[in-house]
Parts: structure tokens; C-alpha cells; sequence
């Protein structure tokens, strides 16, 4: 429960820190504050697609329909945490580059991301039998999971790209970010990891909840104020 | 270990390459510089800027400039349209157009510029290796 807490304070005192400590960059100015919002998204899409296969590995060793719905749920919220890294980069380029999407190998990989985990679901609508689904979605997400790495990080590196790759660490290997910076995007990255992490445990138990009334057969037990269509 | 697993997971694998391989030009949309000359269509070609001989052409209204790509290929690049805020900064730049007449005509230029969040750069500093657009006759 705690760390609720710790996850507001965070927020607020990195979106305030994000304003106020990193000075406007010489090139572009106020819109480069979009690194601290766009890069941590991105970080919580992989963290959750690693999340996801984990969770399709423990699916195949154990069988348990809850490992299948945490997968689900852990590839939700990757996917909803790359569309918003994959906006908000389209957002930056335009700022840097001069347009919103030129087909940047930065720009290839992550559609290719998006469209995997977009087709997981499509997957899991398209089999009607629970135990087969979980399978299914367990082996699929598990491909997806030894694929994404390359997508994220080794497939845009071997390409020229408008995508900087020395913002953190030089060419020289050495750390560019002064301690202000550092601390602010350091704040970032753990804030939005954890708001994932809260994410993930509110989905997860709305899932249980729906799946556990659906076995029941006990609709009536839904309160009045959720709509429901038979 | 599981022999499935094995077998599975180097299927997995050997797909997955293949797919790599089949797909390892589109995943690019920067062609190179001969690929760029043959191509008689609209086109994305990426380069350094060689900053000692950026021109800005008063006669044509064009800018001028080589690029250089990563094995020392060189394309001279011409551009009508509004010369973008950040091209003096700019290390590398996407130029979208196509090759015509000993030159690549650019209807469009995207830059790439050096990123720099540690706040070094404040007010009146300018970096020594930039040279400016330099304004000439035809």
C-alpha cells in the first residue's frame, strides 16, 4: 500500500523537477522535456512484454488460468505504454527532425512491436476454448518476448537513424547527464514503472473478478452501477 | 532439458532470422547513394553534412551541400524550400527527394541533431567546429 503513495509523490515531484531543473535545450527548447515522458514509456512497453512472456513461461509449466490472464494483462498495458512512446516519439520528431513519420528504422521496429502484441489479442479473441486460448497465447507471447529485444534495442542501432542514441551514455562510453537531469530522469523512469506495476495489479483483479463471475454463472452479484450487456 | 523444447525453440530461432533477412532492406527507408542515383522515384538518403562546403546558391534560391555516408560516399544535395531552424546545428540530415541531374533535388530535410540534456550549452557559447551557411553567387 505504501508505495501508492510513494508513486503520487514521485509523479508530482518528477513532473515538477521535469519543468523546472533541466535547462530548455539550445536546438529545440522546451519540447525536449518530452524525453522524460517518452523514454520511460518505452521502458514500461518492454518491462511489460518481458512481464508477459515470464508470465506465459510459468502458464506453460504450471497451467494455471492465472498465469494466462496476468500475460494478458501485462501485454495490455505494454501495448497501451508503446503507443504512448510511439505518439510521443512521432510528437518529438516532428519537433527535431521536421516530420511527424519519415519510416525510420526506429520508427519500422516499434510498428513491428506494435503489430505483434496488437495480433495477440486478435489471437485471444479468435479462440473460443479457455484451456486452448491460454496455450496458444503462452507460446505466442513467449515468441513475441524473444523477439521484442531486437525490436527495441539491437534491430535500430545497426541502421543510420535520426534517432539519437548518445543521449544518455557518449560515443566515449561516458555518463552526459548532469546530477539534476540524471536525478530527474531517474524519478521518471521508477515513477512510471511503478504506476505499471499499480496498473497491473488493479487490471489483474478486475480480470479475476469478471473471470470468477463468468464461471459462476452469478451475474447478479455484478453492483448496479456497471453497465452490462448480456 | 526438454528435447521439444529444443527442437521448438531452434525453429523459433531459425524462423525468426530468416524473417530478419528477408526483411533487412525494408526496414530501412534511407537508401544508399548509388541505389538513390538508379531510382527514378521519390527517396529518403541520409549523410553527414560536409559543413565546409554548405552554399547557399542566391541565383537558384537554393542551399547546396554535400553529404557523406558512414563509408566515405559522397552526394551533392540541392534544396529550394525553407532551410529548417536547426540545420546549422544539424551533424547529420535526411534529405527526401530524388536524384536528378548530377544532384539529389531535396523537396524536403529532416535533421539530425546532436541531443544534449546535460545543460552545458547556455547562452553565447557556440561550438568551434560549426561553420555557417556561407552566401555566394552562382
Amino acid at each position: 500500500m505504501w508505495w501508492k503513495y510513494l508513486i503520487g509523490l514521485l509523479m508530482t515531484g518528477m513532473i515538477i523537477a521535469v519543468f523546472t531543473l533541466p535547462p530548455p535545450q539550445t536546438v529545440i527548447g522546451d519540447a525536449s522535456r518530452i524525453f522524460f515522458f517518452h523514454v520511460p514509456a518505452a521502458l514500461l512497453g518492454f518491462l511489460s512484454f518481458a512481464a508477459a512472456a515470464i508470465f506465459g513461461v510459468i502458464y506453460l509449466k504450471n497451467r494455471q488460468p492465472s498465469a494466462d490472464r496476468r500475460a494478458a494483462v501485462a501485454a495490455e498495458i505494454g501495448l497501451t505504454a508503446t503507443v504512448i512512446a510511439t505518439i510521443s516519439g512521432a510528437i518529438f520528431a516532428k519537433v527535431t527532425w521536421g516530420a511527424y513519420w519519415n519510416w525510420d528504422p526506429r520508427q519500422t521496429t516499434i510498428l513491428g512491436v506494435l503489430l505483434i502484441y496488437a495480433a495477440y489479442f486478435a489471437l485471444r479473441q479468435a479462440v473460443a476454448d479457455r484451456q486452448a486460448r491460454a496455450r496458444l497465447s503462452a507460446v505466442y507471447i513467449l515468441v513475441g518476448g524473444a523477439i521484442a529485444p531486437f525490436l527495441f534495442f539491437v534491430l535500430p542501432r545497426l541502421y543510420s537513424s535520426l534517432h539519437p542514441k548518445d543521449s544518455l551514455v557518449s560515443g566515449q562510453g561516458q555518463f552526459v547527464l548532469t546530477l539534476p537531469v540524471a536525478l530527474t530522469f531517474a524519478a521518471s523512469l521508477i515513477a512510471f514503472t511503478l504506476l505499471g506495476l499499480w496498473l497491473f495489479q488493479l487490471a489483474d483483479r478486475a480480470e479475476r473478478i469478471k473471470e470468477e463471475l463468468e464461471i459462476k454463472g452469478d451475474y447478479t452479484r455484478l453492483p448496479r452501477t456497471i453497465p452490462y450487456w448480456p | 532439458m526438454n528435447k521439444r523444447l529444443i527442437i521448438g525453440g531452434a525453429i523459433i530461432l531459425i524462423a525468426v532470422l530468416l524473417a530478419f533477412s528477408a526483411f533487412k532492406g525494408s526496414l530501412t527507408a534511407y537508401v544508399d547513394y548509388d541505389e538513390a542515383r538508379q531510382l527514378n522515384r521519390n527517396c529518403q538518403v541520409m549523410g553527414e553534412i560536409v559543413k565546409e562546403h554548405v552554399n547557399y546558391d542566391l541565383s537558384s534560391g537554393t542551399l547546396q551541400f554535400p553529404i557523406t555516408d558512414e563509408s566515405g560516399n559522397i552526394m551533392q544535395v540541392s534544396y529550394a524550400g525553407l532551410v529548417p531552424g536547426n540545420f546549422e546545428q544539424a551533424s547529420s540530415v535526411v534529405a527526401i527527394g530524388r536524384y536528378r541531374d548530377d544532384r539529389f533535388e531535396a523537396n524536403q530535410l529532416l535533421v539530425k541533431c546532436p541531443s544534449k540534456y546535460q545543460g552545458l550549452e547556455e547562452q553565447g557559447e557556440e561550438n568551434p567546429h560549426e561553420a555557417k551557411i556561407k552566401t555566394g553567387g552562382a
